[in-house]
């Protein structure tokens, strides 16, 4: 490849950082300026903060947000193999089906263990569960 | 198309499979625990049998690399997965009973297990540094998730944090290295390294240099050599008693043997560099774990110690080089299978589940449970290096390597550090066998219960320690044997 | 294929340890009996092998060679000669009498016989062991059995006393392991293979410095057995708080080792440092001689009284070893079967009188001959034969070592003469102090005398120290040629030669009385 060839992303390089710097520079010299407390906190929506929000978010959010990566990441290796899929021919096709079939496998576990269950309380599902481990988790 | 044999990666496959029928079975079945185990010795057996074929292709000439030169079947990496194999039966028999006591969650502990052998087993497959990474993964996030496995132990939550956090630290350290490694050599494969470094003369190696020692100290976290060994006592402490014998075999294990492949295939050309580094390490290992040993009160945090100087006696071996590649496998298999027969002995001491296990609760158990006592006593003795078990005779071709490789100094250092070592592998023999029981308020003579799984894993741990002691004939030499 | 008598000697009493172990522990009343049984099985085959050991040979006898550990070059090789044949007799005899003394073990029988049998296969290995990775497994592993010895079955510090045992021993040993692979690799270089063969280093050709260092590094090892001066300090701890046959053996045939050592590996190994150390080791035998006789005196302990008393006797041992005549080399083996008898039985004889007393200071008795005579006038016959009376085995050795000395390091043997006054001085007044007079302490009085289970167990030690006493011709005949043979070698390779060469008939007929 020719260092010719880079040219056009050069010149979009050089386009896109002169808009967003001249945009900033412009507004800052053109724009009147009336600070007030309100105006000068972090994103700020026009509403006096009356308290800081709670910080804890409910533990599903994180299991559903784990589990979003995990599949995502792994349908990421599918464009690996998409771009050499003439070169690996069946082979690769047996593989990816294998490696496909093990997510489908995680979903089935995910699901089974009801971790795609949002409302079910805890109560119910230790009800499920065999005595000593609901013993247990119960004294911990 | 990229070559594939299959059979280099099948103990690996035995495994996984295993696991993701322990989980399947699990949520569409609800066995009992016994099914399981059931699974799991059939995926044992698969494995053991796809190693076997394993040995029978290596005597047939075959093996050589596949997977995209990813790995390798040479005879190390059979025999690794051969000892990880032991190690991981005598693992899981001896965590059984905590993980049967997990109810639902007993699945995901057995298939951990399972994925942690099936890692480690690779880590001593892979000849590119990426697989290695991946392997390394592969067995230590198995193996975070099973020191915190048991939900209600505090300690064993802390235990699974700092493992995790300077696991992942040692290994953002190792890809560095492979990251730098490459960056000077321009291939990740052990064998495009060599050949790199064989056919070019590099003229400022500084930048492979310190890639190589990124490398190694990576994995020495993974092994516990010192200075970066400060996880273990921790995690020894404070996970589960079943699964620590594993954990710990498993990664020294796993660890030596990537770094073997590592250091002698990849970095042949610079065993000048690495020796000296090695035998630093080593030293420090060595002296570092006898000395802190030796202050501990704790039967789980002296034998995190003692694995450091075991990584230095190791470590002592491999300053000499692909030479010493034999000793280090029997050093391997004999000084993990001590491990977990000690282990199963505090599993039986401390319970199945419980972390900690103080000097104190060891007292008169010569009485209590003489089998458990006569088996950790014998660990201990083998540790310490005492003639007439497989520690001696470890220790000895260690000594020998380094000594043949020029570092008398290393030898004077590791012996001297043996016998102040007899300071705390003996204590633990006075406290079981001299010192009555009645001192903590207990009952002497009230038996311990011994669950049939522990004592199979002490009587089969005494016996390789004794007889392979005794007539190490048949375990020296398989490397070259095949 | 001839019978493999040595390999026997060594696995008899191992095999007779894990048969003892299977028997259950409430047994006891059978287990006692059986291991004394079970510990006299190799006295016969020492017995015939000292009958069939051909007189006059100096090489080794009945070697047996197997290999062992290919890959490391280790072999299973035994042999006997003239100087390690009366150690394994002692020690086959020792061992019995040591477990029939010990009727009264009341905890952990079945473990305490095991162990027992279990040192003595260990000590017959060192005695036999060909092969230095042979010899350095049995040397070491022997350090198990006693230190269990000492610590279960000891007195109230025995913890102390078997960790101290343990580490002094262990520290020594792994000097000598590294000299034993530095060996290894020495002979790899000459010779094309890795080999631990006692004969194959023999024909190695080691430079003065290389000498040097590993003369010392096995000496450090056996100084610290025997013990020599400055390493002694284990001793009094570990023989006070053993039991009695914890004392015997280890007074009896594991201090051996460390002089045996010596005269079978320091002196034909590195006969070049070995000469460059004879002042050093003469200074600290004799040391030993005059300080452990010193302060056997004033020891309050009957029990440490006799336990220094092995310093100086050692002390003496250690000189003979270095004097490097063929008398004081002859006399050094003889004294080692020599003290192996006789402090055996005075530790015994302190046994036995501590089970009855429960006390072992010499200010609580008095007067012990009226309530105990056979028990006194054994003590007395022990006494004067470890003094050297005349007639009695101890006079043979000393006056050998003596005799043998002078003519090479007179100085230090007028100084070790010494030693023979002193020796006179602590076990001659403490019989004084314990069994004279009249009874003073009311707790001695109707004191039972010994039993005739007990008075048995002396029968054996008594009849060898006449025996050797009067006829040492038996004794010497088979040792002459052994240590002749050591003599010979350190004259072959060095500008060393040793005074009058042709000496045991002059030095016997002033011997044998």
């Amino acid at each position: 490849m020719e260092l010719s060839d880079y040219l056009p992303i050069a010149v979009m390089f050089i386009l896109a950082s002169a808009f967003a710097g001249v945009s900033l520079v412009v507004s800052y010299l053109i724009s009147y300026k009336r600070p007030t407390p309100e105006k000068l906190e972090p994103y700020e929506c026009g509403i006096v903060t009356e308290a800081e929000p709670i910080q804890r978010f409910p533990v599903k959010f994180y299991l559903v947000a784990i589990l979003f990566v995990i599949f995502d990441v792994e349908i990421v290796f599918l464009f690996a193999w998409a771009s050499v899929f003439g070169e690996l021919g069946w082979g690769g096709v047996a593989a990816v089906t294998v490696f496909t079939l093990m997510i489908v496998e995680t979903l089935g576990y995910v699901w089974k263990r009801g971790a795609l269950d949002w409302n079910v309380s805890r109560r119910a599902r230790y009800r499920a569960a065999p005595p000593a481990e609901a013993a247990q988790e119960m004294a911990a | 198309m990229i070559d594939v044999s299959y059979l280099s990666a099948a103990p690996e496959m035995m495994l996984v499979l295993g696991a993701v029928a322990v989980l399947m079975v699990d949520v569409f079945a609800k066995p009992p625990p016994r099914v399981h185990g059931w699974i799991t010795a059939a995926a044992y057996l698969a494995a053991g049998a796809s190693i076997v074929l394993q040995w029978q292709r290596l005597g047939a000439g075959g093996g050589g690399l596949s997977f995209g030169g990813a790995l390798v079947l040479d005879p190390w990496a059979a025999a690794v997965r051969a000892v990880l194999l032991v190690v991981a039966v005598l693992g899981t028999l001896c965590a059984w009973e905590m993980l049967a006591g997990l109810g639902r969650r007993m699945a995901e502990g057995v298939s951990l297990v399972l994925v942690a052998t099936a890692g480690f087993m690779l880590m001593g497959a892979s000849v590119d540094l990426v697989m290695v990474f991946i392997a390394l993964e592969i067995g230590s996030i198995a193996l975070y998730v099973l020191a915190g496995i048991v939900r209600s132990s505090p300690a064993g939550d802390e235990a699974a944090m700092k493992y995790f956090l300077l696991g992942a630290f040692a290994s953002a350290i190792f890809i560095y290295g492979g990251a730098l490694a490459y960056a000077g050599t321009g291939a990740t494969n052990l064998f495009d390294i060599e050949r790199f470094l064989n056919d070019y003369l590099v003229a400022r190696p500084a930048v492979i240099l310190i890639g190589m020692a990124l490398l190694v100290v990576g994995m020495g976290f993974k092994v516990t050599a010192a200075p970066f060994h400060s996880w273990a006592p921790d995690v020894y402490q404070g996970a589960p008693a079943g699964v620590v014998g594993f954990m710990a075999a498993a990664a020294k294990v796993g660890g030596f043997a990537a770094l073997v492949h590592i250091l002698f295939i990849g970095f042949a050309r610079y065993q000048g560099a690495w020796s000296d580094g090695l035998a630093v390490i080593a030293a420090l290992s060595v002296v570092l774990g006898t000395l802190l040993a030796i202050g501990q009160s704790d039967v789980r945090r002296m034998l995190a110690y003692s694995g450091v100087a075991h990584a230095g006696f190791l470590l002592t071996g491999m300053t000499a080089g692909a030479p010493a590649a034999d000793g280090l496998l029997f050093y391997l298999a004999t000084y993990s299978v001590m491990l977990v027969g000690a282990f199963a002995a505090v599993t039986a001491v401390s319970g199945p589940a419980g972390a900690g296990s103080s000097f104190d609760e060891y007292r008169g158990l010569g009485r209590r449970s003489p089998v458990a006592a006569a088996v950790l006593a014998l660990t201990m003795i083998a540790m310490s290096g005492m003639p007439l078990t497989t520690g001696f005779i470890g220790k000895f071709q260690m000594f020998a390597s380094a000594w043949d490789g020029g570092y008398e100094w290393l030898v004077i250092v590791g012996l001297a550090a043996s016998v102040a070592a007899f300071f705390f592998y003996l204590r633990l023999v006075v406290l079981m066998y001299f010192r009555p029981g009645e001192e903590n308020g207990r009952d002497p003579d009230a038996p311990l219960p011994l669950p049939v799984t522990i004592r199979w894993v002490l009587l089969f741990s005494a016996a390789v320690t004794l007889v392979f002691g005794i007539y190490p004939g048949p375990l020296l030499g398989l490397l070259t044997r095949v | 294929m001839e019978f493999p008598i040595l390999s026997a000697l060594v696995l008899t009493p191992a095999l007779a340890a894990a048969v003892v172990m299977l028997i259950p522990e409430r047994r006891r009343e059978v287990i006692r009996p059986l291991g004394v049984v079970l510990s006299l099985l190799p006295l016969p085959l020492a017995g015939v092998l000292f009958a069939e050991f051909e007189r006059g040979e100096a090489g080794f006898q009945f070697v047996e060679r197997a290999v062992w550990i290919d890959r490391l070059g280790a072999d299973w090789h035994l042999g006997v000669d003239g100087i390690s044949l009366l150690l394994v007799v002692l020690t086959t005899v020792l061992v019995p009498v040591a477990l029939g003394a010990s009727m009264r073990v009341d905890h952990r029988v079945k473990l305490f016989v095991a162990m027992n049998l279990l040192l003595e296969a260990g000590l017959i290995g060192v005695f036999l062991s060909l092969d230095l990775f042979l010899f350095f497994v049995f040397f070491e592993v022997i350090l198990i059995p006693m230190a269990f010895i000492i610590g279960i079955w000891g007195s109230e510090n025995r913890i102390y006393a078997a960790v101290k045992f343990f580490l002094y021993t262990a520290f020594g040993s792994a000097l000598m392991l590294a000299g034993i692979i530095a060996l290894a690799f020495i002979h790899r270089d000459q010779t094309g293979e890795l080999g631990f063969s006692y004969l194959g280093m023999l024909g190695l050709d080691l430079g003065p410095d290389a000498q040097r260092w590993l003369f010392a590094a096995f000496a450090l090892a056996f100084a610290i057995k025997v013990p020599v001066f400055p390493f002694h300090t284990w001793l009094p701890d570990a023989h006070v708080e053993a039991p009695t046959a914890g004392s015997v053996l280890l007074a009896g045939v594991l201090l051996k080792l460390g002089t045996y050592g010596l005269l079978r590996f320091n002196l034909p190994l590195f006969p070049d440092a070995a000469l460059d150390f004879v002042p050093l080791m003469a200074v600290l035998a004799v040391v030993g001689v005059i300080y452990g006789a010193a302060v056997a005196i004033v020891q309050p302990d009957l029990k440490k009284l006799v336990a220094y008393s092995s310093v100086s006797h050692l002390g003496f041992i250690v000189l003979g070893t270095f004097a490097l005549t063929s008398q004081s080399l002859q006399g050094g083996v003889v004294q080692m079967i020599n003290h192996g008898l006789t402090t055996g039985a005075l530790f015994l004889l302190v046994g036995m009188i501590y089970e009855r007393r429960h006390t072992k200071l010499i200010a609580d008795f008095g007067g012990l001959a009226s309530s105990m005579p056979v028990f006194a006038g054994l003590f007395l016959f022990i006494a004067f034969a470890s003094i050297g009376l005349p007639g009695l085995n101890g006079f043979v050795g000393e006056f050998l070592i003596l005799m043998g000395s002078y003519p090479t390091l007179p100085v230090y043997t007028i100084a070790s003469a010494v030693g023979v006054i002193l020796a006179a001085v602590y076990l001659l007044w403490a019989y004084e102090r314990v069994f004279t007079g009249k009874i003073t302490n009311p707790a001695n009085k109707g004191l039972s005398d010994l039993s005739i289970g007990e008075t048995l167990v002396f029968v054996p030690l008594v009849a060898l120290i006449i025996l050797l006493g009067v006829y040492p011709k038996a004794a010497l005949d088979v040792i002459q040629p052994s240590t002749d043979a050591v003599l010979s070698r350190i004259e072959a390779v060095t500008e060393y030669r040793a005074p009058d060469p042709g000496g045991p008939g002059f030095v016997l007929s002033g011997g044998g009385g």
